[in-house]
C-alpha cells in the first residue's frame, strides 16, 4: 500500500517534536528514515500506526489494510513460547491448520527450529528480535513499521538479520518504513532514505538508491558514495 | 545452590531450637498459668486430641477459614480487576476500600454478632471484611504493573480485547494475585480465631476462650500451636505451589 505523510506536526506539551513533516512511501518500497537520537522517529511510526494523532497535517493510506510493527524492543510475552508468541497475533483470524503451517514456516525461515518451544528468557537478544520479526511477517501486514529493530545488536548479527529481513521481504513483498540512526543499515535496506533534522524535526532530504538490495555490498563504492552523502546531510545544520 | 539451602536449613533449625529453649526458661521462671512449659502444652494438645475435641474444632475452623478466604479471594480479586481496569470505578470505590482497611476489625465483630448471632456467619463475615480489601489492593497493583508496551503490541496487531485480557492481563496479574492470596491466608487464620473467641461457641477460637476462662493456659497455648501449624500448612501446601505455578516465567 502507499502512504502519504503531509505537513504533520506534533508536540508533547511545550516541546515541538515534529515540525512540518512530509514524505511518501510507494507500494512494496522500503523507506528508511534516518535521524538523530531523540528526534521523534518512534513518534513518526506511532503516528502512522494510529497509536497517536498528529496536531496538524495528515497521514493518508491508499487503501485499508493491516499494519505490522517491529518495536524497538522485542515485546514478546514472557509466559509464551516462541511458537505461541507468533501464533498470538494470528489465531483470532486464521484457521488452526493454516496457523500451524504459517508459524512453523516462519520459525523455519528465521532459523529458530530448535527454539520453537523455548521461552523468551531462554533466548539471546538477537533471537528475540528474530521472533519479533517473524511475528510481524507472519501477520502478513500490508504495511510494516520497524523501529530500530537491530539497535542493541552487534555488527555481525545486525548484518545477518538485515539479510534475513531482505529474504522475508523478497518472499513476501510489502511496504516497509524502517527507522534507524545507523547509516549502514539505511544503505543496505532502503529503496529511498529520508534524512531527518533534529528537533523540531522536518525531512532534510530523501535520497534514492538505485541498486537492487540483493546486489548491495557494504564495500561497494557506489554505496560508499551514498553513505558519504547521508553523513553530510545528517551533519549539516 | 544446594550448599546455600543446607546452610539455610541449618540456621532455621538453630532458630527454632533457640526459641524452644527461651520458652522453656521462661516457663520455669513463671507459673504454669502465666507461661506453661512446652511439655504442659504438648500434654494439653494430646488430651485435646484424645477427647476428639481438637479435630472437631479444627474441622469447623478450617471450614470457616476456607469459606471466608474463598469469598475474599474471588470477590476481592474480581473487584480489584475491575477497579484496576476502570479508573472511574476505581475512584468511586477506593475511599470505601480504604475505609474498610482502617476500620477496626473488633467493631465489625461486635456488629456482626448483632447481625448474625453466634456461629459461622460471624466468622466468615469477619474473615471477609478483614481480608478482601487487601486482596483488592494487591490485584489493583497487579493491573498497574501490566507492561503497557505489551498491551500496545497487542492493540497494534488488532488482537481482540477478550484475548488481550486472557493472555496478557491475567498472566501478568496472577503473580500479584497469588502474593495477595498468601497475605490474606495468614490474615484469615488470625481473623477466624478472633471471631470465634467472642462470636462462636465452637471452633479453635472458642476453645481458646474456654481455656482462658478456666485459667487452662496450656490449652490456650495448644490451640495457638494448632493455628500456627494450620498457617504453615496452608502456606506450604496451597499457596507456595500455586505461586510457583503462576509465576514461573518471572
Ligand atoms: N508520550 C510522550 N509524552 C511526552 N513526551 C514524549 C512522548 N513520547 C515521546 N516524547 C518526547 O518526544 C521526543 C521524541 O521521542 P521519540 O521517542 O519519538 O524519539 P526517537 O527518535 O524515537 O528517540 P530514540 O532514538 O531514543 O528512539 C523526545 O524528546 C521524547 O521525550
Ligand atoms: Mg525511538
Amino acid at each position: 500500500m502507499d502512504l502519504q505523510v503531509e505537513n504533520v506536526a506534533k508536540s508533547w506539551g511545550e516541546i515541538q517534536v515534529l515540525y512540518d513533516l512530509n514524505f511518501s512511501l510507494g507500494e512494496n518500497e522500503i523507506l528508511c528514515i534516518l535521524g538523530p537520537s531523540g528526534c521523534g522517529k518512534t513518534t513518526i511510526l506511532n503516528l502512522i500506526s494510529g497509536i497517536i494523532r498528529p496536531d496538524a497535517g495528515s497521514v493518508r493510506f491508499s487503501c485499508e489494510g493491516k499494519t505490522g510493527y517491529v518495536f524497538q524492543e522485542p515485546r514478546l510475552l514472557p509466559w509464551k513460547t516462541v511458537y505461541d508468541n507468533i501464533a498470538f497475533v494470528l489465531k483470532h483470524w486464521m484457521s488452526q491448520d493454516e496457523l500451524d503451517k504459517t508459524v512453523k514456516g516462519y520459525i523455519e525461515m528465521m532459523e529458530l527450529n530448535q527454539f520453537k518451544d523455548a521461552y523468551p528468557r531462554q533466548l539471546s537478544g538477537g533471537m528475540k528480535q528474530r521472533v519479533s520479526l517473524a511475528r510481524a511477517f507472519a501477520y502478513n501486514p500490508d504495511l510494516l513499521l520497524m523501529d530500530e529493530p537491530f539497535k542493541s545488536l552487534d555488527l555481525t548479527l545486525r548484518f545477518s538479520l538485515i539479510k534475513l529481513l531482505l529474504k522475508l521481504w523478497r518472499s513476501q513483498p510489502k511496504s516497509i518504513v524502517f527507522v534507524t540512526h545507523e547509516v549502514s543499515e539505511a544503505i543496505l535496506l532502503g529503496d529511498r532514505v529520508c534524512v531527518l533534522s533534529s528537533k523540531p524535526t522536518y525531512v532534510k532530504d530523501c535520497i534514492s538508491i538505485d541498486i537492487h538490495q540483493e546486489e548491495r555490498e557494504i564495500s561497494d563504492p557506489r554505496l560508499l558514495m551514498i553513505e558519504g552523502k547521508l553523513y553530510k546531510l545528517l551533519a549539516e545544520e | 545452590m544446594s550448599n546455600f539451602s543446607i546452610r539455610n536449613n541449618f540456621r532455621w533449625i538453630i532458630s527454632v531450637i533457640c526459641g524452644l529453649i527461651l520458652w522453656n526458661v521462661l516457663s520455669m521462671i513463671y507459673l504454669e498459668y502465666v507461661i506453661p512449659s512446652p511439655e504442659a502444652t504438648i500434654k494439653a494438645l494430646l488430651s485435646l486430641i484424645a477427647s476428639g475435641q481438637l479435630f472437631y474444632f479444627a474441622r469447623i475452623t478450617i471450614g470457616r477459614a476456607m469459606a471466608g478466604f474463598s469469598l475474599s479471594f474471588f470477590i476481592g480479586g474480581s473487584m480489584g480487576l475491575i477497579m484496576g481496569l476502570n479508573d472511574k470505578v476505581h475512584d468511586f470505590l477506593r475511599p470505601w476500600v480504604t475505609f474498610l482497611q482502617v476500620s477496626p476489625t473488633i467493631s465489625w465483630l461486635l456488629i456482626a454478632m448483632i447481625w448474625f448471632g453466634l456461629g459461622d456467619g460471624v466468622a466468615v463475615f469477619i474473615i471477609f471484611i478483614a481480608t478482601f480489601p487487601v486482596m483488592i489492593i494487591n490485584t489493583i497493583e497487579g493491573v498497574r504493573q501490566v507492561d503497557p508496551n505489551l498491551v500496545q503490541m497487542a492493540q497494534t496487531f488488532e488482537v481482540p480485547r477478550s484475548c488481550l485480557i486472557r493472555e496478557i492481563y491475567i498472566p501478568s496479574i496472577l503473580p500479584y494475585i497469588m502474593a495477595g492470596a498468601s497475605i490474606i491466608m495468614g490474615m484469615t487464620w488470625k481473623a477466624v480465631a478472633m471471631a470465634e473467641v467472642l462470636g462462636a461457641t465452637t471452633g479453635i477460637g472458642a476453645g481458646m476462650s474456654w481455656g482462658r476462662v478456666n485459667l487452662e493456659t496450656p490449652e490456650v497455648f495448644a490451640w495457638t500451636l494448632l493455628l500456627v501449624t494450620l498457617g504453615f500448612v496452608s502456606e506450604w501446601l496451597l499457596i507456595r505451589p500455586l505461586q510457583a505455578k503462576f509465576s514461573w516465567w518471572k
